[in-house]
């Protein structure tokens, strides 16, 4: 989480502030949550262009519903499921260039992530391997369930949480988390 | 064993991030290797889940961070230009004064190309004059224009409003506005239903004034 620091008011203070006119109280909020909007959009969308453009778009959208915040779920729950909506639909849509999708080969030839000299020795080559994997099979899950295994494994959300975002059952969304999960072993059977 | 007692121990596999079975499931766990293995799978997907989680996003950098609350702040100027009445329509008379200039600029050399001169190169000569003639007058009228004015303008014409928008990008943009055909270098010239045209294709509908203005000049 990009909090600025502990002493920095709590978000419904923040909302309660912009919505008497301080729009300062604003910019904190973006400068606390750009980052999870934009890993958000990026992990549903895998394109860094379509995760900037959807994690600005998401704080426009609250900036201008903000005052219609009725705090039934957590500021938070409330921005991701805006950032999750936009990048499913943009997901969607065919206008997505997927992400950067390395292979392992470009990888090895390349050497570890961020370390074009760094030779890749075998723990790192299965690592690799595991990785480009699991993305693969997240991309190719159903649109819920995808969103669900995001908000829940990657972002820590609790179902209830989920739930909101998705607009579905905390049931429901335990079931979907299920699915995602029970896909992502049977693809990645041969090498977990 | 009972089929309650694996169906009790899978529910707990949905939710295996909420923390360690409880004392019944880890006794049931213990005594079916059909759970304990379906246990085992779900974790390891969920470690390398976590470790994937790590690596999986790229940071875009702190120059982009740096960036990213002036940008979301620049979005919400643009569409408070555009959509808030009270500012939106003085500014839209501007822009569409821009435009208007614009048009008498460009509007009878796009429409009315010079004729080629008996020699067939002195009317590229008074071409290549005349839209020299043209840019001046639009760039200096982009000069005076009023910064919000630009943004709208920019919208209007379907160019990035964050691009520094020069006569080359606006007259790109012109060409793709629908021509009437009777345009001859002034508005007085269009028929009233060309004119309304094009209104709604500069999205100036709610301009009503600059309307109001145009049917004087007409009449």
């Amino acid at each position: 989480m990009d909090h600025q620091a502990d002493q920095s008011p709590a978000d419904e203070e923040l909302v309660r502030r912009f919505c008497g006119g301080d729009e300062a109280s604003f910019d904190l909020l973006v400068l606390r949550y750009r980052k999870e909007m934009y890993r958000i959009a990026y992990r549903i969308t895998g394109n860094h262009a379509e995760a900037d453009d959807l994690a600005q778009e998401t704080f426009c959208r609250a900036y201008t519903a903000l005052r219609t915040f009725r705090g039934e779920s957590s500021l938070k729950t409330w921005l991701c499921r805006i950032v999750s909506n936009l990048s499913l639909n943009v997901a969607q849509s065919a206008r997505v260039i997927r992400r950067d999708a390395a292979t392992v080969e470009d990888l090895a030839r390349a050497g570890a992530p961020g370390t074009l000299q760094t030779p890749v020795g075998d723990t790192a080559m299965i690592r690799l391997e595991t990785n480009a994997r699991l993305r693969q099979a997240i991309e190719s899950l159903p649109r819920k369930q995808k969103s669900t295994l995001i908000l829940r494994a990657f972002e820590g959300l609790q179902y209830k949480e989920i739930a909101r975002v998705m607009g579905c059952s905390t049931g429901t969304a335990k079931a979907n988390f299920f699915h995602a999960v029970s896909f992502l072993r049977r693809e990645l059977k041969d090498i977990l | 064993m009972t089929r309650l007692d694996c169906e009790r121990a899978l529910r707990h596999l949905a939710d295996p991030l909420a923390g360690p079975p409880d004392e019944p499931v880890r006794q049931h766990l213990h005594s079916c290797a059909s759970c304990a293995g379906e246990m085992r799978a779900f974790r390891a997907v969920l470690e390398a889940a976590a470790d994937f989680r790590q690596s999986d996003v790229p940071d875009p950098g702190e120059p982009y961070w740096n960036r990213f609350l002036p940008s979301v702040r620049a979005r919400i100027a643009l569409r408070q230009d555009a959509g808030m009445p009270s500012e939106r329509h003085p500014r839209r008379i501007a822009a569409a004064a821009v435009l208007l200039m614009i048009l008498a600029a460009y509007g009878a050399l796009i429409l009315h190309p010079p004729a080629p001169g008996p020699d067939g190169a002195a009317g590229s000569v008074r071409a290549g004059a005349s839209l020299d003639e043209a840019g001046r007058r639009v760039d200096d009228a982009l000069r005076r224009m009023p910064a919000a004015s630009g943004e709208v303008a920019a919208d209007m014409l379907g160019l990035d409003p964050f691009q520094e928008i020069g006569a080359g990008e606006i007259l790109d943009a012109m060409k793709e506005i629908e021509r009437p055909p009777s345009l001859s270098g002034s508005w007085a010239g269009l028929e009233d239903d060309e004119l309304e045209r094009l209104l709604d294709r500069l999205d100036l509908s709610q301009t009503l004034e600059l309307r109001a203005e145009l049917a004087a000049e007409k009449s």
